[in-house]
C-alpha cells in the first residue's frame, strides 16, 4: 500500500461561513495504480489532490505515504518528500512567468541538488517527450494554453517521481493532444509510476486502471477498470 | 497586516453605459475604488506616506538651513559696499596667516589717502562691566566703535537717530534686548549707562535703541560707545602697525571703488607703515567683502565662528539626496504597485475608458496622495526645527510665504513624476494580455532591473553617508580627549593682559593665588590657550649656520611644567640650581654675548634639523650675539586649533616681569566654579581695582571641537534619516516583491522546496543591492573622509573600521527590514499561495 487517507477532512473557514470541501474520505492506492478522479466542479477533486501533494493540510484524518504519517512530518521533511517523490500537475498551469519554459522544467531538478549537466539532458528530454522541445527558450505568456499545460507536465515528470498528481491534465488539450498526454501518463505508469488524475472525460478516466467518483466531497464510487 | 490581495473591482456590476459616463464621474468613481485601495492596502500607505513625508521634513529643514547659511548680511542695506580690512602676514619660516583683525593705526592715514572711503568704522568688542547707574553691574559685551558706525552699519533703529547717535562721547546706542536687560523696558533712551572698562567707570547717556541684529549677521553689537580717548592712548593697535585688536570696516559708494582701494593697498601700506619691528614684506593688507566674510574667515586668523561652506553645501546636498531618495522610494511602490492594479485596468477598458480617462484617474490620485505627505513633513520640519538650532547653533523659523509655493510644486512635480509611469504603462496595455495573463504584470525585467539600480543608488548613499557621520564623529570626539601636549582639565586662566598697570603685581598675584586652598601650581607666561599672541625670532644652529628657521618664543614663569603638565620627551627641565636657566629679564637682549637655557618643542626639533629629540641636547642656537643652549625637548603643546599646525618653539624661563601675560592656575579637586570664586576673591586681595578675568581652559577650547561636534552630531541625524528612508524604500518593495512572488513561492514548495531554500532565494535576492551599495559607497566615503581629515593638523587615521561596521550594520538592518516579510511568504502553505491570486 503506497498511499493511505483514512477520515480525510477539509474545511474552509472565512468569515464565519464554513465550507466542507472533504469530508471523511478513506481512500487506498496501492503502489503502480492509475486512479482518475471525475465528479462534478466543486466537489473538492483539486482539493483532494492538494493534500495527495502535502501542499494543503487536512482538518482532520491520516494521511499515511508508504509507512510514514505525513500528518506528523515537520515541512521541512514535507519539502523533502516533494522534491523526491511527487510531480504535480496544476489545474491552471503555475508556470512562472518570469522563467523561460526550459527553466520552469528545470526548477523540479534545482531543489534535488541534481549537477548542471545532468538537469540539462533530463529536462531535454522530459520536454521532448511532451512536443514542446522548439519552446524551450519561450516564455509561459508566449505559449498557447495547450503548449502550456505541456510544460507544466514536461516540469511534473522530468524527476521521475514515484508520484504524479495530475488536475485535468487534458483539459485545455484538444484530442490529439490529449490523447497523446494519455499515452505519456500511461507509459510513465508502465514504467512504475503511481498516478492519479482528476479528468472530466470519461474517455480518459476509461484509460485509468481505476476510476474514484466524488460528489460533494465524499468518494461515492470506486471502481476498477477491466483491462 | 492587511491582505495584499488584488482588489476586487466592482465594476462589472455597473449597469451604466460606460461609454456615455461622465468624465468627472469616472474620476469620482476612479478616487473610490482608489480610497478602498488605500484603506485595504493601509501599510502601503502608510509606508509612502510617511517615507516622503520625512523625506520632505528633511528637505524643508535642510533647505532653510542653507537659506540662513547662504543669506548671511544680506539683509543689511549695502552690504555689498562694505569690506573689511584685513591683514596678511607673511612671517618668515611660516605660512601666510590672513587675519580678520587689523591695526587700528591705519584707520586716521587710510581715509585720507582714499577719498573712494564713504565712511569707516573700527570696531572692538569688549567684555565690560554694564550697570544702569544704580544696581549690580553685569557683564556684557560693549562694541568701541568709530562715530561713523551707523553709516557704515545701518542697522534699523527702534528709537533715535542714526546719523547723532554716536555724535559725542558720551552717548551709547543700545540694542531692544539689552535695554530690556539693563531697564526692564525698551524705552531706554534718554537713561543713564555705566560702563567700567580698564578699572575706568564711564557714564553713558542712551541715545538710540537699535533692533535686536539678527544671528544671521557677522556684526552683532548688543551695545555700542565710540572709542575713549584714554582707550585710544592706551591700547597699542591704535599706534603700532603690529598689533591689533578689533576689525575695520569700510563702506564705498560704488564696487568700483572698493576695487580700485584693494587696489592700492599695497602701495599705501609701503608709503604709510612706520613701524620698525615690521620688516618689509611682512605685512599686507586686503580688503575683504563683507558678504564673503561668513563662509571665507573659518580659514582666517580669528574667524573659528564663521562658517565651513562645504558643510552647508553638504547639508543642502544631503536634504536634496534626502528628498530624491524618498522620491524615488514612492515612485517606485507607486510604480511596483501599479502592476497589481493591471487587471482593474483592464477591465476598465473593457468597459470603454479611455486612456486619457485613466492617465487622468492616476495622476490625479497621486497627487492626492502626496497632500498628507507635505503636511507631515511640514509638521515633522516644524517639530525638529528647535533641535536642529540647538544643535548647529542657528536661528531658523519656517516662513511659509516662502515655504508654500515651493511645496506645491514639489507636490505636483513628484506627484506627476509618481503617476506618470504606472498611468501610461498600465493604461498602454493591452487588457486582453493582462486578463489571460496567470498574473499581474510586474513591468517587466526593465521595471526590476530600474527599481535595483535606484535601492542600490540609495543604500549607497546612505552607507556612504553613515561612514562619513562615523569618522566625523570619531574625529571630533578624538579632538575632544586628544592629547594637546598639556593637561586642560582643571586648569584655570587668569589674564593680566588686560592692564599694564597689573604687570608690577604680577608676582603678589602669583603668590596671592598660590595660597588659595587647593591650588596645586601657579605660574606665568605670555602664551596661553585660544590666543595668537605671539612672538618669533631667527635661531640659526652654531654648528650648521645654514638652518636658521623662525622659532616662538614663549616666555614662562615659575612651575610651568606643573601647571600646565608638559611633558619632557629628552633631557631636562628648567632648575634654578643651574645658573643660566633663569634668565635675569624676559627680553633677551641679542648684542650682548649671554648664554641662557632653553627647552624646545618637538617641532622645534624638526625645524632645526636634528634626527632626535636626543641629538637636539646641548647643541647652541643664536640669535646675533645671544647664545641659547637647549637642555631639554618637550612634547608639543597645542593651544591653538587642531586645524592649525604646531609652530615649532622654545620656551625661556624667567623670573622677571612678563609683558602681557596669564596666570595659570592648576587645582585638582575643586569644582571649578567654585575655585574661579576663589581665585576671584584672592584677585581681589592685590588688585580691587581691576577686573578679574578668568577663565577655565578646558571651555575656553571648547571652541574649537564644539563646531565639530555640532556638525557631527547633525550629520548623525541626516545619516539616520538617509538609512531610515532607505529602509523603508527596501521595506516596500521587498514587501511588494514578497506578495507578488507569493505565488511562484508556491509552485516552487509544490516542486520540493524547503521553506529554507525560498527564504535564502528572498533574502539573497534582496541583499544583494544592499551588498553591491557597499562597493560604491566605500571608495566615495573614503575619499571625501581623506580630504575632510587633511584639513586637520591633528587628526585620527581613517581606519576600515568605520566601513566595516557601517557595512555589517547596513546589511543586518536591511536583513531585518525584509525578513519579516520574507519569513511570512516564504512559510506560507503552498495551496494557499497557489490560491492567491
Ligand atoms: N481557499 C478556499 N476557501 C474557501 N473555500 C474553498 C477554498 N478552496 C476551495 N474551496 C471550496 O472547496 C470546494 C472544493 O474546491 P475544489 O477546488 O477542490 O473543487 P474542484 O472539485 O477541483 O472543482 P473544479 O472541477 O471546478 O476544479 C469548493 O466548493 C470551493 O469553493
Ligand atoms: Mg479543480
Amino acid at each position: 500500500m503506497l498511499i493511505q487517507l483514512s477520515d480525510i477532512q477539509r474545511l474552509y473557514r472565512s468569515d464565519e461561513v464554513e465550507t466542507t470541501a472533504l469530508h471523511d474520505i478513506h481512500l487506498s492506492i496501492d503502489r503502480g495504480e492509475f486512479v482518475a478522479i471525475m465528479g462534478p466542479s466543486g466537489c473538492g477533486k483539486s482539493t483532494l489532490l492538494n493534500i495527495l501533494a502535502t501542499i494543503d493540510r487536512p482538518s482532520g484524518g491520516v494521511y499515511r505515504f508508504g509507512d510514514r504519517d505525513l500528518g506528523r512530518l515537520p515541512e521541512s521533511e514535507l519539502a523533502i518528500f516533494r522534491r523526491t517523490h511527487l510531480g504535480y500537475i496544476f489545474q491552471s498551469f503555475n508556470l512562472i512567468d518570469e522563467l523561460t519554459i526550459e527553466e520552469n522544467v528545470e526548477l523540479a531538478l534545482i531543489y534535488r541538488k541534481l549537477p548542471r549537466a545532468e538537469r540539462r539532458i533530463r529536462v531535454a528530454a522530459a520536454m521532448d517527450r511532451v512536443g514542446i522541445g522548439h519552446r524551450a527558450r519561450h516564455y509561459p505568456s508566449q505559449l498557447s494554453g495547450g503548449q502550456q499545460q505541456r510544460a507544466a507536465i514536461a516540469r511534473a515528470i522530468v524527476g521521475e517521481p514515484d508520484l504524479i498528481l495530475a488536475d485535468e491534465p487534458t483539459g485545455n488539450l484538444d484530442t490529439e493532444n490529449g490523447a497523446q498526454v494519455m499515452d505519456i501518463l500511461q507509459t510513465l505508469n508502465d514504467e512504475g509510476a503511481t498516478i492519479v488524475m482528476v479528468t472530466h472525460s470519461p474517455s480518459h478516466a476509461d484509460l485509468a486502471k481505476r476510476r474514484v467518483d466524488m460528489l460533494d466531497g465524499q468518494i461515492v464510487i470506486s471502481v476498477r477498470n477491466a483491462i | 497586516m492587511p491582505n495584499p490581495r488584488l482588489p476586487e473591482t466592482d465594476l462589472p456590476n455597473t449597469r451604466l453605459p460606460h461609454s456615455r459616463l461622465p468624465n468627472a464621474g469616472l474620476l469620482a468613481h476612479g478616487v473610490l475604488t482608489f480610497c478602498r485601495m488605500l484603506s485595504r492596502h493601509r501599510l502601503y500607505a502608510a509606508l509612502n506616506i510617511v517615507g516622503l513625508g520625512l523625506g520632505i521634513a528633511v528637505f524643508v529643514v535642510l533647505s532653510l538651513v542653507v537659506r540662513f547659511e547662504y543669506g548671511f548680511d544680506r539683509r543689511l542695506p549695502n552690504a555689498a559696499l562694505i569690506d573689511r580690512l584685513d591683514e596678511i602676514w607673511t612671517l618668515p619660516g611660516e605660512g601666510r596667516t590672513h587675519s580678520m583683525f587689523s591695526t587700528f593705526a591705519a584707520y586716521d592715514p587710510l581715509r585720507a589717502d582714499f577719498p573712494q572711503i564713504a565712511a569707516a568704522t573700527r570696531i572692538d568688542d569688549n567684555r565690560c562691566a554694564v550697570d544702569d547707574g544704580r544696581g549690580q553691574p553685569a557683564t556684557m559685551s560693549v562694541s568701541f566703535v568709530d562715530p561713523a558706525f551707523f553709516d557704515v552699519f545701518a542697522l534699523p533703529m527702534r528709537d533715535g537717530d542714526a546719523r547723532d547717535a554716536l555724535a559725542a562721547p558720551d552717548r551709547v546706542a543700545i540694542s531692544e534686548s539689552t535695554a530690556r536687560r539693563l531697564f526692564g523696558t525698551v524705552d531706554a533712551r534718554g537713561r543713564q549707562v555705566g560702563i567700567t572698562n580698564d578699572d575706568r567707570r564711564t557714564l553713558y547717556t542712551v541715545s538710540a535703541v537699535f533692533r535686536d541684529v539678527p544671528p544671521d549677521m557677522t556684526v552683532r553689537p548688543d551695545i555700542l560707545a565710540v572709542f575713549p580717548q584714554d582707550m585710544k592712548d592706551r591700547t597699542l593697535a591704535f599706534r603700532h602697525w603690529g598689533s591689533s585688536s578689533g576689525a575695520t570696516w569700510l563702506r564705498f559708494r560704488a564696487a568700483a571703488d572698493a576695487r580700485a582701494v584693494d587696489a592700492g593697498l599695497p602701495d599705501f601700506v609701503h608709503r604709510r607703515m612706520a613701524d620698525p619691528e615690521v620688516k618689509p614684506g611682512w605685512f599686507n593688507m586686503t580688503l575683504s567683502p563683507l558678504l564673503d566674510t561668513h563662509f571665507g574667515d573659518l580659514h582666517n586668523f580669528g574667524g573659528e565662528s564663521g562658517s565651513d561652506r562645504r558643510v552647508i553645501d553638504a547639508l543642502g546636498l544631503v536634504g536634496l539626496l534626502a528628498l530624491v531618495a524618498a522620491v524615488i522610494n514612492y515612485v517606485n511602490l507607486a510604480t511596483a504597485r501599479a502592476g497589481l492594479r493591471a487587471r482593474e485596468v483592464a477591465l476598465r477598458k473593457v468597459l470603454g475608458a479611455t486612456r486619457p480617462q485613466l492617465v487622468a484617474q492616476f495622476l490625479a490620485e497621486s497627487v492626492v496622495l502626496l497632500v498628507p505627505c507635505a503636511v507631515l513633513g511640514v509638521a515633522l520640519a516644524e517639530l525638529a526645527l528647535p533641535f536642529v538650532n540647538a544643535m548647529g547653533g542657528w536661528a531658523v523659523a519656517i516662513d511659509y510665504a516662502w515655504l508654500l509655493p515651493r511645496m506645491a510644486l514639489v507636490v505636483l512635480l513628484v506627484g506627476v513624476a509618481a503617476g506618470l509611469y504606472p498611468a501610461l504603462v498600465l493604461s498602454g496595455y493591452r487588457p486582453a494580455a493582462v486578463l489571460a495573463a496567470s498574473r499581474a504584470p510586474s513591468g517587466g525585467r526593465m521595471g526590476q532591473r530600474l527599481r535595483n539600480v535606484l535601492v542600490v543608488a540609495q543604500f549607497g548613499f546612505a552607507i556612504a553617508f553613515a561612514i562619513c557621520t562615523l569618522v566625523v564623529n570619531a574625529q571630533a570626539a578624538f579632538l575632544r580627549t586628544a592629547d594637546r601636549g598639556f593637561r586642560q582639565d582643571h586648569l584655570f586662566l587668569v589674564s593680566l593682559e588686560t592692564s599694564d598697570r597689573m604687570q608690577g603685581r604680577q608676582q603678589a598675584v602669583m603668590d596671592a593665588m598660590r595660597a588659595v586652598p587647593g591650588v596645586d601650581a601657579v605660574t606665568l607666561s605670555d602664551r596661553q590657550p585660544r590666543s595668537n599672541n605671539q612672538s618669533n625670532s631667527d635661531f640659526r644652529r652654531t654648528d650648521r649656520p645654514s638652518v636658521d628657521p623662525m622659532l616662538t618664543i614663549e616666555k614662562i614663569g615659575r612651575n610651568y611644567r606643573q601647571a600646565y603638565g608638559v611633558t619632557l620627551v629628552a633631557g631636562r627641565w628648567f632648575d634654578a640650581a643651574h645658573g643660566q636657566d633663569v634668565a635675569p629679564t624676559a627680553q633677551i637682549d641679542d648684542n650682548k654675548p649671554t648664554t641662557t637655557s632653553i627647552v624646545i618643542n618637538e617641532r622645534a626639533v624638526q625645524a632645526l634639523d636634528f634626527p632626535d629629540a636626543a641629538s637636539a641636547l646641548g647643541q647652541v642656537l643664536t640669535e646675533r650675539q645671544a647664545r641659547f643652549v637647549i637642555i631639554g625637548v618637550v612634547r608639543d603643546v597645542r593651544f591653538m586649533s587642531a586645524r592649525a599646525p604646531v609652530t615649532p618653539q622654545l620656551y625661556l624661563r624667567t623670573d622677571a616681569v612678563i609683558p602681557f601675560s596669564v596666570v595659570a592656575v592648576r587645582a585638582d579637586g575643586v569644582a571649578p566654579d567654585a575655585m574661579m570664586r576663589r581665585l576671584q576673591a584672592a584677585w581681589r586681595t592685590i588688585a580691587p581695582d581691576m577686573p578679574f578675568v578668568g577663565e577655565a581652559a578646558d571651555g575656553r577650547l571648547a571652541n574649537y571641537y564644539r563646531p565639530d561636534q555640532q556638525r557631527g552630531r547633525l550629520f548623525t541625524l541626516g545619516a539616520g534619516v538617509a538609512i531610515v528612508i532607505a529602509c523603508l524604500g527596501l521595506y516596500g518593495l521587498s514587501s511588494f516583491s514578497a506578495a507578488r512572488r507569493v505565488h511562484e513561492i508556491g509552485i516552487r514548495k509544490t516542486l520540493g522546496a524547503s521553506t529554507r531554500d525560498v527564504l535564502g532565494l528572498l533574502v539573497g535576492q534582496f541583499l544583494r543591492p544592499v551588498l553591491l551599495a557597499n562597493l560604491i559607497a566605500w571608495p566615495v566615503a573614503w575619499m571625501a573622509m581623506r580630504g575632510w581629515l587633511a584639513g586637520f593638523d591633528q587628526r585620527i587615521a581613517l581606519s576600515p573600521s568605520a566601513f566595516v561596521v557601517v557595512s555589517v550594520a547596513a546589511a543586518a538592518l536591511s536583513l531585518l527590514t525584509i525578513l519579516g516579510q520574507t519569513v511570512r511568504v516564504a512559510r506560507a502553505e503552498p495551496a494557499k499561495a497557489l490560491r492567491h491570486e
